[in-house]
């Protein structure tokens, strides 16, 4: 039994210490100017299925630095996706953005950022925690409540109680948000030199408009190798090759 | 002496050329009223030869020939040319109303004969014939009556006079809906008179107007009567005016067969489409000219601006356009040269559709294509191209240096929220305060019999604690307060076991009581003797053995009881 748990541990930090490796070596390379390894080493990590701010930072700026504007620019949004509150990924989507050819009025409105960024920066984790914790203060204001007496010490802890419950509610909404705004994909970033915004899902269906590399759009449905993308109140088809999900 | 050798010398070198040898016959007018005087006139050109009186079919010869010669030499381009003219005029009359015609009159000009043509006189009544129409008057003559929608066609105003012309006033272009002319000698300042003969009547006339002109809708057009003045000489001193009106001219327009087609511009003729570019791998911001030269005849008027299907990466001016072309009586022909100049604003590899259009060609009458090919051109990106200006604030500096650290990586399924765990874990202390609550509600909501069952059940632990202290009381030797506690337990008991009051506690009904609740005589002859014990024990004392064998049996009757009861 010692030895199974052993061993188990021995596996998570071999995993963590790969991942951590591949990480330290892209950073390596980067400071190198060796940007190609630099990619292939944060990709390594990307592969397999592990995921940080600071990674989808640093990818993105390989990818700056490689001339791959569309690529970029999702990583920026990645690294965002997880914790909005990245000053420094902020900047530098801002920065490459105003390299893309598109000007799209793509800001959220600034109630929404504000909140974004002060509240999914927290982890998800934290707020579960917290939630817990709050479910116990809750459990006993309610007991207080039901068991005492006291009018005074009733009322007082009703209104606790209340005051708990919104709270833990507020708690476990942000966590869902938080958690389906990292997991779904919603959005993705053209990574192709420009690609023909078709009617319907088809090579052969009129071009309504063109996107250029780096526009991010929203994704609405799929078709076999076709997504419905969506623009700025205007949508159409473009192929699955030619954007990258965020 | 070697001036006057010169001087000879050109002389001899002077071509003397004759005119034409022609002769002609003219009528001073084919209409007139019985018994009127006309002339009639053989005009020979250069000759000598032997002219024979025609045949005048019927009209009396009132007077003539007379005859006379006039001389003219004219210099063009060096070239001199004689001519003389001879007349002879003779005064003819119809004496009755009809139809005569005054047969050719033939030269002989040793072996070669000419013969000019007869002319048919019309004799009408007395004071039938006006004039007037008939001395000065223009036509509107076409050169096809029948062309396709904007096939050139020409159209010649002549001008027809009696006598000469001195000078022109004024020229009035009647209205033409639907029809494109260009003037075919805009520059002209001067006008030939040239002298025909109509019907044997002899007429100056003048080419006032030729025009190229191009029908633009299918059906038929007209061109409305054309106005002209013009001014002749009546002696030395006087001169008068004339205003005259053409006819009215009909074309009859053929609609182009597939003209419906979208890339039809309307084009009629022969017609080629070239181009160049500067270059089709540039960099970003770079200027690249575009030249389209279309070449050809016909209604080249009709191209007006084209356009290039340029992508919307790119910055478009209006093409500078070079006209090449010339009027002719077949149509506009020549080139015209569009210089265009796009400015890709984004990299990567565009196509600029090549220019086509089509056109109807005439000769083959069908449809037909030009085109160019399609422009492909590479735009590469350029270091420190700014593609929006307003965003170079920003462009000056670089992106911020990538994090050396990490805060730590997760996977999808390391989210601890959304887990059964966490589920758990939030809602249990809910759950189990709740559990907690139902109790304590169930405890203090409680009813009279479920509180008797409860004291029913109670009543044995109660005994037994009670049982304790009169033990304990035994032990320190205090057998009366012992014995006390023992019935005061007893009767307890059964108080609470019955629900009744002590004074509803008598051994007779204890007994009845424990009977009806089918207790084994056993225990009832037990319960009699501990009942009687203590009842003794009251006046005479018991020995401390036997109190304590008492209240061990009562201990026991107890256990015995609450299980049957």
């Amino acid at each position: 039994m010692k030895v199974l748990f052993l061993f188990i541990a021995f596996i998570f930090t071999a995993a963590t210490f790969a991942q951590d490796s591949s990480f330290v070596r892209g950073n390596e390379a980067y400071a190198n100017s060796d940007f190609e390894t630099a990619l292939s080493e944060y990709t390594k990590v990307v592969g397999s299925e592990q995921m940080s701010t600071e990674l989808y930072y640093n990818l993105g700026n390989t990818y700056f630095k490689l001339d791959q504007i569309g690529e970029a620019i999702w990583a920026y949004e990645k690294a965002l996706k997880i914790d909005p509150s990245n000053q420094n990924a902020q900047f530098n989507l801002k920065f490459v953005n105003s390299k893309t050819y598109d000007d799209l009025d793509t800001a959220e409105s600034g109630i929404v950022t504000w909140l974004k960024i002060n509240l999914f920066s927290f982890s998800i984790n934290f707020w579960a925690y917290l939630s817990i914790l709050f479910a116990f203060i809750l459990a006993i204001a309610l007991y207080f409540f039901f068991t005492t007496k006291k009018q005074k010490v009733k009322n007082r802890s009703l209104s606790f109680s209340f005051g708990t419950l919104f709270l833990l509610v507020f708690m476990i909404l942000l966590a869902y948000l938080n958690k389906s705004n990292i997991i779904d994909r919603a959005h993705a970033v053209i990574v192709t030199e420009f690609v023909e915004v078709r009617s319907s899902p088809s090579d052969t269906a009129p071009s309504g408009f063109k996107l250029h590399e780096g526009t991010k759009v929203d994704l609405l449905r799929s078709s076999d190798d076709w997504i419905e993308v969506g623009v700025n109140e205007n949508t159409g088809w473009v192929e699955k090759t030619s954007i990258w999900e965020i | 002496m070697k001036r006057i050798g010169v001087f000879i010398l050109f002389v001899c070198c002077i071509q003397l050329g004759f005119g034409q040898k022609t002769v002609q016959s003219t009528v001073s007018s084919n209409q007139v009223a019985a018994m009127e005087v006309f002339e009639f006139q053989i005009i020979v050109n250069n000759n000598d030869c032997n002219v024979l009186q025609p045949d005048f079919g019927g009209l009396t010869v009132a007077g003539g020939p007379q005859s006379s010669q006039s001389n003219n030499i004219s210099i063009v381009n060096g070239q001199r040319t004689q001519n003389t003219e001879l007349i002879w005029t003779y005064q003819l009359r119809a004496k009755e109303v009809g139809s005569y015609i005054i047969s050719g009159v033939t030269m002989d000009c040793g072996g070669e004969t000419q013969v000019s043509e007869p002319i048919e006189i019309t004799v009408s009544e007395e004071g039938q014939v006006s004039k007037v129409d008939q001395d000065y008057y223009m036509r509107l003559t076409t050169n096809k009556s029948s062309v396709y929608q904007g096939e050139p066609f020409t159209v010649t105003l002549k001008y027809y006079s009696k006598s000469r012309p001195d000078s022109f006033e004024a020229l009035d272009l009647g209205d033409a809906v639907g029809i494109y002319r260009q003037d075919l000698k805009p520059d002209r300042t001067s006008f030939q008179t040239n002298m025909e003969s109509i019907n044997g009547v002899r007429y100056y006339t003048i080419v006032l107007r030729e025009e190229v002109c191009f029908a633009q809708r299918s059906g038929e057009v007209k061109l409305e009567p054309y106005y002209a003045s013009l001014l002749f000489r009546r002696d030395f001193f006087n001169q008068f005016r004339k205003e005259t009106y053409s006819n009215t001219l009909y074309i009859d327009v053929k609609k182009i067969p597939g003209s419906s087609s979208l890339d039809f511009t309307g084009l009629v003729g022969e017609f080629s489409v070239t181009s160049e570019i500067s270059s089709n791998h540039v960099l970003m911001g770079d200027a690249i000219d575009i030249k389209i030269t279309i070449d050809g005849k016909g209604n080249m008027q009709d191209l007006g601006l084209i356009e290039l299907d340029v992508p919307e990466e790119f910055d478009q001016y209006d093409p500078e356009i070079e006209d090449k072309t010339s009027v002719s009586s077949t149509g506009i022909k020549g080139k015209i040269e569009y210089n265009f100049v796009v400015i890709p604003k984004h990299y990567g590899k565009y196509t600029i559709p090549g220019y086509s259009f089509q056109y109807f060609d005439l000769k083959n009458k069908k449809m037909k294509t030009a085109q160019v090919d399609d422009f492909i051109i590479q735009v590469d990106k350029r270091e420190s191209m700014e593609i929006d200006p307003i965003k170079t604030e920003l462009a000056n500096t670089d992106i911020q240096y990538i994090e050396e650290n990490s805060s730590g990586f997760f996977e999808q399924d390391d989210f601890f929220f959304g887990t059964w765990t966490y589920y758990g874990l939030v809602s249990s202390p809910l759950l189990i305060s709740f559990f907690f609550i139902f109790i304590r509600q169930k405890k203090e909501n409680i009813s009279d019999e479920e509180l008797l069952v409860l004291q029913q059940k109670k009543a044995v632990k109660n005994a037994q604690t009670a049982l304790k202290v009169v033990k304990a009381n035994l032990e320190q030797g205090k057998d009366a307060e012992a014995l006390k506690g023992l019935q005061t337990t007893l009767n307890k008991f059964f108080m609470e076991k019955f629900n009744v009051g002590l004074s509803d506690l008598s051994q007779r009904k204890i007994a009845e009581r424990l009977t009806t609740g089918n207790v084994e005589n056993e225990s009832i002859e037990k319960f009699n003797k501990i009942w009687n014990a203590i009842e003794m024990g009251q006046y005479a004392p018991i020995a401390h053995e036997n109190l304590v064998l008492t209240v061990n049996d009562t201990e026991g009757l107890l256990i015995e009881l609450d299980k049957k009861l």
